[in-house]
C-alpha cells in the first residue's frame, strides 16, 4: 500500500503564475509514467509531474500546504484513439512496481482498488484510495476502432482522469481511469460548475493491458 | 530529395505496435487522407466524459500539417536543416524519415512527434507513389 504513495502522482503544467494541475498520473517503470492522453493534451509545453508529497498512505494531508516539487516530463508516447499517453521524467522511481494486467483477468463483481488524486484540476491535493466492484465490461468506440473498458460502480470526478485501478487480488495494475459514461461527450447544462450528467456510478477505465504496447 | 515508393504496409510497420494496429484497422475501412484525419482528430471513446486536462478538446489541424508537411518534402527553406539531416544518413531508413519529419512538424506545429509519425508514414506513401516533383507540382 505505501509503494502507492510514491508510484501515483499528480499531472501539472507550469504556468506564469503557479502549477495548474490536470490530472492523476502512475509509474509504470523506473522513469515513465502513465496517464490519459486528455490529461496532457497535445505537448510537452510546461509538463510536470509533482514529486509525492507524502510517504505513508495514513499520514494527514495538509490541504492548506500548496508548496510542491515539479519535476520535468516529455510526452514519449501518444495514442489519441485509446486516450492513453505516457510520459518520460529526468529521475527514477525505485521499487518493485506491480505489474502490468488486464480487465481480462478480473471477474465483473470482483473489487478493484482506485489510487488518484479527486479534485486536483480544482487544486485540491489528496492521494485517495477508493475501492469499487468491477460491474461490467464494455467496448468503447473512438472513431470507428474498439477498445476493451471497464465499468466500475463508483463515481470519480474531476482530476481522476489517469488514476491507477489495481486488482489487490492479482497483485497488477488492471485499469486506468478515463472518465465517466455520457451519451453525447461532455453535453449538457453546467450548475456551479457541475454537470448532473456526470453524477453516476458508471465510470469508465480503460484496460491497462493496451500499456504493454506503448512501451 | 528522394522518398522511396514503398507499400503503405512498409512504411506503417515502422510504427510502434499501438499505432500500427490502430493504423491498419483504419487504413481497413478508410482511404490514406481520412486514416490521418481519423487518427489527428480522436480524442478517447466518444461516449466518455473526460474527468482532467484543460477541457479544450482538440483543435483541428489536418490543414496545417498537410501544409507544413507540404512545405517539408517540396523543399521550404525553414526546413534546411531537417533535411540536411536525412541527407546525411545514406541509405536513409523508413523510421529516420518518420522520426525527422514528425520531429520538425510537431517543432512548427506545436504537437509532440510521436502524435505526428503516424501521419507522417501514411504521407511518405502518398508521396513515394507518385515521386516528390509529381506531387509536389499536383499539391
Amino acid at each position: 500500500m505505501q509503494l502507492f504513495t510514491q508510484q501515483v502522482v499528480t499531472i501539472g503544467k507550469v504556468t506564469p503564475q503557479h502549477v495548474q494541475m490536470l490530472g492523476t498520473g502512475f509509474f509504470i517503470s523506473e522513469n515513465k509514467v502513465a496517464t490519459t492522453r486528455h490529461v496532457v493534451g497535445n505537448n510537452n509545453d510546461g509538463l510536470v509531474i509533482l514529486a509525492p508529497h507524502i510517504n505513508n498512505i495514513n499520514a494527514y494531508q495538509d490541504t492548506s500546504d500548496n508548496s510542491c516539487r515539479p519535476i520535468q516530463a516529455n510526452i514519449v508516447e501518444i495514442d489519441p484513439i485509446k486516450d492513453l499517453a505516457i510520459l518520460q521524467i529526468d529521475g527514477t522511481l525505485n521499487g518493485q512496481l506491480p505489474p502490468i494486467g488486464s480487465f481480462d483477468e478480473v471477474n465483473v463483481s470482483e473489487e478493484v482498488g482506485i489510487f488518484g488524486f479527486p479534485h486536483s484540476v480544482e487544486g485540491r491535493r489528496v492521494l485517495t484510495y477508493q475501492k469499487a466492484e468491477l460491474g461490467a465490461k464494455v467496448l468503447l468506440s473512438s472513431n470507428g476502432i474498439k477498445t476493451k473498458h471497464g465499468v466500475i460502480n463508483i463515481q470519480a470526478r474531476p482530476g481522476q482522469s489517469g488514476s491507477l485501478v489495481f486488482s489487490g487480488r492479482l497483485n497488477r495494475i488492471v485499469g486506468i481511469l478515463v472518465g465517466a459514461y455520457a451519451p453525447d461527450g461532455a453535453n449538457g447544462i453546467s450548475l456551479g460548475g457541475i454537470n448532473p450528467r456526470e453524477l453516476h456510478q458508471t465510470t469508465h477505465c480503460i484496460s491497462a493491458e493496451y500499456l504493454r504496447d506503448m512501451l | 530529395m528522394e522518398i522511396p515508393n514503398l507499400e503503405i504496409t512498409e512504411w506503417v510497420s515502422e510504427l510502434k505496435p499501438y499505432q500500427s494496429n490502430s493504423i491498419n484497422q483504419l487504413l481497413d475501412e478508410h482511404d490514406s487522407e481520412e486514416t490521418i484525419k481519423l487518427w489527428l482528430s480522436a480524442n478517447g471513446p466518444t461516449s466518455t466524459i473526460q474527468f482532467g486536462g484543460e477541457n479544450e478538446s482538440p483543435e483541428p489541424f489536418l490543414e496545417r500539417f498537410k501544409e507544413e508537411f507540404k512545405k517539408f518534402i517540396c523543399g521550404d527553406e525553414k526546413y534546411n536543416q531537417f533535411r540536411e539531416q536525412l541527407s546525411a544518413e545514406a541509405p536513409i531508413a523508413k523510421s529516420i524519415y518518420i522520426s525527422v519529419i514528425a520531429a520538425a512538424l510537431g517543432a512548427t506545429l506545436g504537437y509532440t512527434a510521436t502524435l505526428l509519425a503516424p501521419a507522417v508514414a501514411i504521407m511518405l506513401h502518398v508521396v513515394g507513389t507518385v515521386g516528390v516533383n509529381a506531387w509536389c507540382t499536383t499539391n
